[in-house]
């Protein structure tokens, strides 16, 4: 998954909340089990020394479009 | 204590530690080791997840060669989950922190990921193929491929698996299993067949107790309510016992009818006979009280190995059923075999609609050599017997004559080849299709007996897939259209003196016996652990009793109707025949 495999990238620690269930976005499993589809809220904050590159280039690629599970995800927050 | 319900298929109750079976026939084997031996485990599940990870980048090389960058797609999102830091921390805190074996930690984790995902929306509940995908490869590459087959046991058992084929319950260790329990839904043929034939209880339907159940854990299966209890606590297990306990002394006190005449209490005499799949059943049927054998189901020669049965084969099957039943009738049923999962799974081009597709006798039309063969097995064995042949799934007349043309080739290759035989062995049909029940009196001139296969008939005539749980409760033998068909049956045996026998499920379910006897039936074949329980209704009536009895049923609209109506009378007959 494009989402998770970006977030590996980083080394900062990165969390990504669906408002419900908070998981680590480094782990497919755990990224899975937010079912997040068309309409959904995440919320993705970070912490390290990458924070901020993490998750400008996260939302930017939730914005376009998740690409396997069908884009158009709104961002509220993001925090570094 | 997790209680499960799915649809009880064979009644009665069983107690003993499991046996957990996968799709793939893996056995997961033990679930704990000393607390020492965790260390190593988590080594074996790393070591089977590096091996298993070569084996997807090797796939996936592959892949991108022969087919494409965007097919190897998969293998990324495999490589993926095995990378999962968060799926390889439960792994180790699983085996760790429960001293487990790594096998039991890959399917414990892995299954509870794909039950939560199974909940969800379309794309993740799709995914859930992958995780067993995943499961597979690290079992395999754990256990190193090692089959454990249920056909050597060491103690009592019960067996639980997503599914079993007809080869896996054709080898059962039938002295240790006890009972059995699937996740599969629906009444699926093969278990509920073979659970009834054993007389042991089974349920099906359950989904996912193989997920809720470990190897070595206790399981109570409640064949008769449909319910599964793993790991049970105390006063469960305490109820069971009592309830099973009364249940055998129900079944003792029954089995002292087994010399006992199948008489109405009027003097009229009806016919018992049994239902087997193997051989030694045959014994079996006679010790229940059964007059003989009334249906030979002969696939099982075919199911039990993986090469065709010889003739050879077939005709020592057949001497060992006759021997046993010394002078009794015997009814062999030909092959029929082709609609069950087991055949379709095998077959090269699988069809689309196998129930009504070439099964059975047109799948013997279309294998000459072996249905001859199966003849002639038959013609040979019969010599000094009292042996009939049936044929199945006969839907029109002209089946019918082909087949009858096909016995006199053999009986004329026979006596050419100057080999002993029967040439004039009796020859009837099951009545399994609305056309035959239909066209049941011009039948009834070329044929020698009918037996109605009420299983199959139900299916037909309902357009139900018993199988298919969305829509097994619509399968009813006490549906009006199907009695209907079923006393036309019997009407036409009735008027050109042609005996008809029912030998589908509905002869071995007590609440149908008095309708069945008013409909003029006098010959019923059934599971052998039904058989005292019948006899005792049959003991307990009257046949005027019996005519009243259907004459109002066939009055009724509706199904539910004839079933409170059938069951109230039954109960008045034989109070402890209807366990609640």
């Amino acid at each position: 998954m494009k989402f998770v495999e970006l977030a590996n990238q980083y080394t900062s620690r990165i969390e990504v909340s669906n408002g419900v269930l908070s998981v680590d976005a480094k782990s497919i499993m755990s990224v899975m089990r937010l079912a997040a589809v068309n309409g959904t809220t995440l919320t993705i904050t970070a912490d390290g020394s990458d924070a901020k590159p993490a998750t400008t280039s996260l939302a930017e690629l939730v914005e376009q479009g998740f690409g396997e599970l069908g884009g158009d995800e709104k961002i509220p927050s993001i925090e570094a | 204590m997790k209680i499960k319900k799915g649809i009880g298929v064979s009644p009665g109750v069983a107690i003993a530690p499991a046996v957990v079976m996968d799709t793939e026939e893996f056995d997961i084997p033990q679930r704990h080791v000393p607390v020492d031996r965790a260390q190593a485990e988590l080594a074996r599940l790393r070591k089977a997840a590096d091996v298993s990870k070569k084996e997807i980048l090797d796939l996936r090389a592959r892949t991108v060669e022969r087919i494409g960058q965007e097919a190897a797609g998969i293998f990324d999102f495999h490589l993926g989950l095995l990378e999962d830091n968060v799926l390889n921390k439960k792994f180790s805190d699983t085996v760790l922190g429960g001293s487990v074996t790594a096998e039991y930690a890959v399917s414990t984790v892995l299954r509870g990921y794909a039950k939560e995902f199974l909940a969800m929306p379309q794309y993740l509940a799709e995914r859930v193929k992958d995780i067993y995908d995943i499961e597979r490869r690290l079992l395999r590459n754990l256990t190193g491929q090692r089959h454990r087959s249920l056909s050597h046991l060491t103690r009592d058992v019960v067996v639980l698996a997503g599914d079993l084929t007809p080869s896996q319950t054709a080898s059962m260790d039938r002295a240790h299993v006890r009972g059995l329990a699937i996740d599969a839904g629906g009444q699926t043929s093969h278990t509920a067949i073979v659970a009834k034939a054993l007389g042991i209880p089974a349920v099906v339907g359950l989904n996912d107790v193989t997920a809720e159940a470990a190897a070595g854990d206790i399981v109570i299966i409640d064949g008769t309510r449909g319910l599964v209890v793993v790991d049970p606590d105390e006063q469960t297990i305490t109820n069971y016992q009592n309830y099973a306990q009364q249940q055998v002394e129900f079944i003792h006190s029954l089995d002292a009818l087994r010399d006992l005449p199948a008489l109405t209490t009027d003097g009229h005499e009806i016919t018992l006979l049994g239902n087997i799949e193997f051989p030694p059943e045959a014994h079996t049927v006679l010790e229940k009280g059964g007059q003989g054998i009334g249906l030979y189901r002969t696939e099982f020669l075919y199911l039990g190995s993986d090469i065709e049965p010889t003739e050879e084969d077939h005709y020592r099957a057949y001497r060992e059923v006759i021997e046993q039943c010394e002078g009794r009738p015997v009814v062999i049923r030909t092959l029929d075999l082709g609609a069950d999962k087991y055949t379709q799974s095998r077959a090269r081009i699988p069809e689309r609609n196998p129930m009504l597709g070439c099964r059975s006798i047109r799948f013997s039309f279309r294998n000459l050599n072996s249905f001859k063969t199966q003849v002639r097995a038959i013609l040979r064995a019969s010599v000094g017997s009292t042996v009939s042949i049936m044929f199945p799934l006969i839907c029109n007349l002209l089946e019918l004559r082909h087949a009858k043309a096909v016995v006199r080739d053999v009986i004329e290759d026979l006596e050419e080849e100057n080999i002993e035989h029967r040439g004039d062995v009796p020859i009837g049909i099951m009545v399994e299709t609305p056309s035959a029940a239909l066209q049941s009196d011009v039948f009834a001139r070329e044929v020698d007996f009918f037996s109605i296969g009420t299983n199959d008939l139900i299916q037909y005539t309902l357009a139900v897939d018993r199988g298919n749980e969305k829509v097994a409760s619509l399968f009813s033998a006490a549906s009006p259209a199907v009695l209907r068909l079923v006393r036309q049956v019997i009407r036409s045996g009735l008027r050109f003196e042609v005996p008809v026998s029912v030998c589908g499920e509905m002869a071995a379910d007590p609440i149908f016996t008095i309708l069945l006897l008013g409909m003029g039936l006098r010959t019923f074949s059934c599971a052998p652990p039904a058989l005292p329980e019948i006899k005792q209704i049959i003991r307990s009536v009257t046949m005027e009793q019996c005519i009243q009895v259907a004459r109002r049923v066939m009055s009724f609209e509706a199904e539910n109707e004839v079933v409170n109506y059938l069951r109230a009378e039954t109960r008045k007959v034989l109070p402890a025949a209807l366990a609640d």
